[in-house]
């Protein structure tokens, strides 16, 4: 299934996660792999679990950063794809 | 006589076996690199008979382990689960935890422990302290290990000076 604007992305429960040092710490519970995140990364990570869609997370990314929409898009659009590779999230079908 | 003896002898190459095999256990899992692999169920045909003192086994487990891993930057990680599969045998239900620190900063490397519990209270470890380098608990994984993760080692010296200075 391919992500649109209106995609929106769950968390499954084989993940945790905690702010750590005021960053985040995500460990993926069935393999035991820890992953941290950058500043960027944390934003992008915090507005899924507040089940927002892309188009809302890359605006956020927009207001937060200085960053053209374009290039938001973008980047926001490669962590969730990596995000789906490692299993670390799910796509709510819409 | 002999009876006893004979139990003596049997323990003590049960021991040695669970032990080497859970050393080689712990090893494959660490190559591959994937902890959900681990098993913590023990083997209801192999039991270790008539136990006085688990102290005194624990100790032996401890010197095998030592033995066979001595160049091992890991040692806590083999103990613990040689450990565990050999207290789950004598029905105590032990947890495994994992630890790791300094995730979130470059200035260190990343650090970690492994360390049993039971009931919720360490064992076995000799050096209590070091746990408190771990206590946020992240959460309990299918197979039952507990991770748990620590700040970073320039803010726990940190926040200790801020603390002595107040």
């Amino acid at each position: 299934m391919e992500i649109s604007a209106k995609s929106t992305f769950n968390i499954p429960e084989s993940v945790a996660w905690r702010n750590v040092n005021d960053e985040i710490v995500i460990l993926k519970l069935k393999s035991g792999e820890y992953y941290t995140l950058n500043e960027v990364g944390q934003q992008i990570w915090h507005a899924i679990s507040e089940q927002k869609d892309v188009e809302s997370i890359t605006k956020h990314i927009v207001n937060l950063f200085d960053v053209t929409y374009e290039k938001a898009l973008e980047d926001v659009m490669k962590f969730l794809d990596n995000m789906l590779k490692e299993s670390m999230v799910s796509l709510n079908e819409i | 006589m002999l009876g006893s003896l004979f139990y003596k002898i049997f323990n003590v190459l049960s021991v040695i076996y669970i032990t080497l095999r859970s050393l080689i256990v712990a090893k494959c899992v660490m190559i591959r690199g994937d902890l959900g692999r681990l098993d913590f169920s023990s083997n209801p045909t192999l039991k270790i008979q008539f136990i006085r003192d688990p102290r005194k086994i624990i100790c032996f487990v401890t010197v095998i382990v030592k033995c066979f891993t001595f160049r091992s930057q890991h040692q806590c990680y083999y103990r613990s689960y040689a450990l565990i599969k050999l207290l789950r045998r004598l029905n105590f239900d032990v947890n495994f935890n994992v630890g790791l620190r300094n995730l979130t900063t470059l200035d260190d490397p990343v650090r970690g422990h492994c360390w049993l519990t039971f009931k919720g209270r360490p064992v076995f470890e000799f050096d209590r302290a070091s746990l408190d380098l771990y206590p946020l608990k992240l959460d309990v994984a299918p197979n039952g290990i507990v991770y748990w993760v620590g700040k970073n080692d320039k803010n726990v010296i940190r926040e200790k000076k801020t603390k002595g200075t107040s």
